[in-house]
């Protein structure tokens, strides 16, 4: 074995290894149930960065209620306007927190919700605009206490 | 304790056409299905589904809602109206029951 080798397979190693420490989140998304979720926003667009303004706290003490903000800038007029926001949170057994249809009559493209976490876990948020073009903002909120009791 | 199917709803002082949040909390378990209860049981999923805005029978909002939401869903969203009218927020939980509730907005 040269260092190649040796590197490859402690890399495989490793990923067996870390299996069994993901199959313990018993109650947690499996990852294609998240990529599956977002599929369903983005319609396999790629998201792009920018005109998301995802709020949550770095650190919930309480899963239970997690207050989390989207703001989408966004003329909101006949021509362009926010169509919907989703908000997602990858380790929550159902990944899909919320998701809205707005009107250019809204005025401002604006959610706030509080939500459960489970655990510690990414929170994205997603924009899909009138012209089809979608853009993703993520933030890892840290949990304290989960809200999965 | 407030009975399922009541909600609050806050509007702001609204001027016609200008956009502003209106706040509503939702009076509901929400059980997720996941969460055990103080007594350590596990409840099953008990929670709203679906919530409509509506501005004078206009949908101004549809929204689906997961049962990740916390318990008595609170939800902001911005408004913009040019005239008095009715909003109507409706809401569903996934065991089809249907609640509304009506308020007069005067955007000044």
């Amino acid at each position: 074995m040269n260092r190649r080798e040796v590197l490859i397979a402690a890399a495989a190693l490793g990923a067996v290894a870390a299996a069994p420490g993901l199959l313990s989140f018993a109650h947690a998304a499996e990852p294609d149930k998240v990529a599956e979720a977002i599929a369903a926003v983005t319609g396999g667009k790629t998201a792009q960065q920018g005109r998301v303004t995802l709020t949550a706290p770095a650190i919930a003490e309480n899963g239970a209620v997690v207050p989390v903000s989207v703001e989408v800038a966004s003329p909101m007029t006949e021509g362009d306007y926010v169509k919907s926001i989703t908000i997602l949170a990858d380790k929550n057994p159902q990944p899909r927190v919320i998701s809205v249809n707005l009107t250019p009559d809204n005025g401002a493209a604006y959610l706030s919700v509080r939500m459960r976490l489970g655990e510690t876990s990414p929170v994205r948020a997603y924009a899909v605009m009138s012209d089809g073009s979608v853009y993703a903002a993520e933030k890892s909120v840290k949990v304290t206490i989960g809200g999965c009791g | 304790m407030a009975e399922i199917g009541t909600a609050k709803l806050r509007l702001p002082k609204m001027a016609k056409g200008k956009s502003a949040q209106a706040q509503t909390i939702i009076v509901h378990p929400n059980d997720s299905g996941f969460a055990k209860d103080e007594t350590g049981a596990i409840p099953p999923a008990y929670f709203i589904e679906a919530l409509t805005v509506e501005f004078e029978g206009e949908v101004v909002y549809a929204m689906n809602l997961g049962p990740s939401l916390s318990k008595d869903p609170y939800i902001e969203f911005s408004l913009a109206v040019d005239k008095p009218g009715r909003l109507r927020l409706t809401w569903k939980d996934n065991k089809g029951a249907v609640f509304t509730r009506e308020q007069v907005v005067e955007p000044a």
